[in-house]
């Protein structure tokens, strides 16, 4: 009997791996043996696979650490920043914002908050972004992987490595990519969501495989990352998987309904997107109990705070609104389908639970919050899901246009179909009845058994 | 003991001749080494031509790793954004060249003011640093100190943007050779780049540049040592060619007559120098002091400047004004020196020489009309008003009554006497720094194996 395929797992964040379960079930399935990276004090490891002797921990020194770690940082920095300032980023002036200020402080600068602004209004001509681009490339290229890291790696005798990424803004993807390459190790990566090639760091370490959702994220990684087009594979996105199947469960109980009043779901976003995000809430509130049309001004409003923190964490509005506050966590598919199958409507600036609103059918609808939202249109995310760019959120100037736009979804006016299709298409490119989790196992246990193809460095914008 | 002697340009030899010889007759290999960028063999100064110990080679500067544009543009940062410094920001014409720079390395279009200051704090310049700290050493760099089996690495070097001296630096401590680099002049450490990698030991003048060193630079005070000014020890023992009649005689001015010498700047401080010449000229001829009015003018262009429109395109045509056409040689300047009763000047190393030859020297601020002299950090060191000994007047009115002065009675001798002695000698006006630094590499040549 051979010998199991054995796979370095890893992930940045670290705990993006304890939210696809399915993937490394399917994995455990085909015959491969787990191992999953962990600082110490971390455990990834998925709690579906808690006790199978096939999924092990493994300690390995992850973070850069020693006397170049902050240079190394500050490079990094520095290359996430110069990334947004270039003429493809021009939109993105939330990431250019944020990126300014964590290369301003990394380079120890004592008022990076204040002087980002500035950074982050300059613009780089298309020449000068191209020679800076280079010569940040060339510096991380320069780079060798950290050596206590490599010395774990090999030590472990994996047959490959499988990177789970958000492309995070100072992650550990490139010196586990500079491992893989150094060893000679197969490493595909998995992109967690869809706004992660747009929207974070650049990946100028190349792996050997590039897994994505859609094809919008294949022509992001070859445009926006610089990969090779015949290595990127859209396979859909695997941390759906369990939402389809608590849809298809919450589904099969009826809905408890309130008469005939309408409900409206407000979706919160994250601080990156919002960071005083309850204040745009109850504005919003105010429009909609002012809304000429009954259907709106009545509807039973319930807002679910975005699950990580931000405004929302110690929001206790008082006197309490009119409207419900269902609190919940990060990952809990079956109370999100049963909140937006409740709903007649979901409202939100810029997050991903607008997909699993419009996979529930739902009509998803958003406004342009401005500057207090400055992670909305500054994202270049934003645009993607919006039905004007062949998405599926209806899209308001402003709060009056929403109200109608609310009133129109109401009333019944718009139909969600065409849009749930959209969204389907976008989790699910290869058909919505086939789970992802699968095709991603097959796809990574092909890569690792199929060896290192000896990757070189990119230099891309 | 072998030492290397690292030099961008065939001239830089020039400057620490006598230390070099020095060295030879203490019994030590010299190798000269010169980029092979250049293109060109290296040339033995002619103090040492003909000696066994002195050898040449070329050494190798190109990378081959790639990251030749990385580290142009890192430094070409630094260098920049070391004049954002509190020390350094009111320096706005080295602060330009330094931006315009960086445009280069940046590919970006030249031309356009350099950017409003930024407040940048002292740990912009340490996290770079950490970059630099990420840059490995030209392979083949290394390779070459070590093939030369060299017992230590002296640079010579003017700490210009793009010079070799920290690849100098950062290979010989990877091929394990004690490295020194012997700044070239007085004003190298303020208004160029910086030293972004630091050798072993920083061989400056005097205290001034020592200071410079940690402050400007970051440098370890323990590693910074003022030997004095070799460049100068010739010119300490020169005396005139011949006598003040012949001299003066021969480019046509009388020898009764008061004589002020015009020293000219380099093109950096003043692409206009012609057109101050001639208002300076102007207001001596139209002084109420008939000492002024009738006084000779011998102009001495910059050596560096007689290519340039300005000075092609001009002649004085005054009469009592004469402008020979200079000679780099010390015995030229010498005799224009010793011919001269005060000298005038915008912002030049040669008023260096002036004060050594015991003359008063003056100066007019200029303002825009010669960015280089206010716009330069150096400009001040060698003020009377800084403690040096170069007296200021902030328009020609006030510079003629100053030079009427300096004429009848030179009130600053003794203050002149004392700065040459801390700036260019600092162990003693009869001490040449040549035989000073010579001991010092020496001493950095013990430092290998330790």
């Amino acid at each position: 009997m051979p010998a199991p395929t054995r796979i370095l797992v890893t992930a940045s964040p670290w705990s993006l791996t304890r939210f696809v379960p399915t993937v490394f079930g399917e994995l455990l399935a085909l015959g491969a043996e787990l191992l999953f990276a962990a600082e110490p004090g971390t455990d990834p490891v998925p709690d579906e696979l808690a006790g199978d002797s096939r999924a092990r921990v493994v300690e390995l020194p992850i973070v850069r650490r020693g006397a170049e770690a902050d240079a190394v940082k500050l490079l990094r920095r520095l290359t996430d920043l110069n990334r947004f300032l270039g003429p493809d980023h021009a939109a993105s002036s939330w990431a250019r914002r944020r990126t300014a200020v964590r290369a301003l402080a990394a380079a120890g600068h004592p008022d990076a908050r204040a002087a980002a602004a500035g950074l982050a209004a300059a613009r780089l001509p298309a020449p000068v972004h191209g020679v800076l681009t280079e010569s940040l490339n060339e510096l991380e290229r320069s780079l060798p992987p950290p050596p206590a890291l490599a010395a774990a790696v090999e030590a472990l005798g994996a047959d490959s490595i499988l990177l789970v990424s958000r492309c995070s803004l100072g992650g550990t993807e490139r010196d586990v990519l500079k491992v893989a390459r150094a060893l000679g190790l197969p490493a595909t990566m998995l992109v967690w969501s869809w706004d992660n090639l747009s929207s974070k760091a650049l990946i100028n370490e190349r792996p050997d495989h590039v897994l994505v959702w859609n094809e919008r994220q294949v022509d992001e990684a070859v445009d926006l990352h610089g990969f090779p087009r015949e290595r990127v594979e859209a396979l859909g996105a695997p941390s759906f998987d369990r939402y389809f199947e608590e849809l298809a469960r919450e589904r099969a109980t009826p809905s408890a309904g309130d008469g005939d009043r309408r409900t409206i779901l407000y979706l919160g976003s994250s601080k990156n997107v919002c960071k005083q995000e309850p204040d745009v809430f109850l504005r919003w509130v105010a429009a909609v109990r002012a809304a000429a049309d009954p259907l709106v001004r009545d509807a039973r409003v319930v807002v679910r705070p975005y699950p990580g923190g931000g405004g929302w964490r110690r929001w206790r509005p008082d006197p309490p609104g009119d409207f419900t506050i269902e609190r919940s966590r990060k990952q809990q598919p079956a109370e999100l389908a049963r909140l937006v199958l409740d709903a007649d409507a979901v409202v939100a600036l810029n997050t991903s639970a607008e997909l699993e609103a419009a996979l529930a059918g739902r009509p998803v609808i958003t406004f342009r919050a401005g500057e207090e939202a400055p992670g909305q249109e500054g994202s270049v995310h934003f645009e993607y899901l919006l039905a004007q760019h062949g998405g599926f959120v209806l899209d308001s100037r402003d709060l009056d246009e929403h109200v109608e736009n609310l009133a129109r979804v109401l009333r019944g006016d718009v139909d969600p179909r065409p849009l749930a299709a959209v969204a389907e298409r976008f989790v699910r490119p290869a058909g919505i009845d086939r789970p992802v989790s699968p095709l991603v196992a097959a796809a990574v246990l092909e890569h690792a058994r199929g060896g290192a193809r000896t990757p070189a460095t990119i230099a891309a914008g | 003991m072998r030492i290397g002697v690292f030099h961008g340009r065939k001239y830089y030899l020039r400057n620490v001749s006598t230390a070099l010889t020095a060295l030879v007759e203490g019994g030590h290999e010299l190798v000269l080494a010169a980029p092979e960028s250049k293109g060109r063999p290296v040339r033995v100064p002619a103090a040492l031509e003909g000696s066994g110990r002195v050898a040449t080679a070329l050494y190798p500067t190109g990378r081959e790793d790639g990251l030749d544009r990385s580290v142009a543009v890192l430094r070409a940062t630094r260098n920049a954004l070391r004049y954002e410094s509190p020390a350094l920001r009111d320096a706005y014409a080295n602060r330009r060249r330094a931006y315009r720079k960086l445009l280069g390395a940046l590919a970006a279009a030249p031309g356009g003011d350099p950017p409003p200051p930024v407040e940048t704090g002292a740990g912009v310049d340490a996290a770079l640093a950490g970059l630099e700290a990420l840059v490995p050493p030209v392979g083949p760099l290394v390779a070459f100190i070590r093939e030369q089996r060299l017992d230590a690495v002296v640079c010579i070097g003017r700490v210009n943007f793009g010079g070799d001296e920290s690849e100098v630096a950062k290979a010989a401590r990877v091929a394990g050779v004690p490295s020194g680099l012997v700044v070239y002049s007085w004003d190298n450490l303020s208004s160029k780049g910086l030293v972004h990698v630091h050798p072993d030991r920083l061989f400056v003048w005097n205290d001034f540049q020592v200071d410079e060193a940690v402050e400007l630079h970051g440098a370890d005070r323990r590693s910074v040592i003022a030997t004095g000014a070799p460049r100068f020890d010739e010119f300490f023992a020169l005396r005139p060619s011949a006598p003040r009649e012949q001299l003066l005689g021969r480019v046509g001015l009388d020898p009764a007559a008061p004589t002020v010498l015009y020293l000219g700047s380099s093109g950096f401080v003043t692409k206009r120098e012609p057109e101050l010449i001639e208002r300076w000229v102007a207001t001596l001829r139209s002084s109420g002091d008939e000492r002024l009015r009738t006084a000779n003018v011998l102009i001495r262009p910059h050596p560096g400047t007689l290519d340039e429109p300005a000075w092609t395109a001009w002649q004085p045509g005054l009469p009592g004004v004469a402008m020979p056409r200079p000679r780099r040689r010390a015995q030229d300047l010498y005799d224009q020196l010793a011919a001269a009763d005060a000298v005038v000047a915008l912002n030049t190393s040669a008023e260096l020489e002036a004060a050594i030859a015991g003359r008063p020297v003056l100066t007019v601020r200029t303002g825009d009309l010669a960015p280089g002299q206010e716009g330069s950090a150096h400009f001040r060191y060698l003020l009377a008003e800084e403690g040096g000994f170069v007296q200021t007047a902030d328009g020609l009115d006030e510079h003629a009554g100053q030079l009427r002065k300096a004429l009848a009675e030179d009130p600053l001798a003794e203050q002149r006497r004392r700065f040459v002695e801390r700036f260019v000698r600092p162990r003693g006006l009869d001490r040449p720094a040549g035989p000073e630094l010579a001991a010092e590499i020496e001493a950095l040549a013990a430092l290998r194996g330790l």
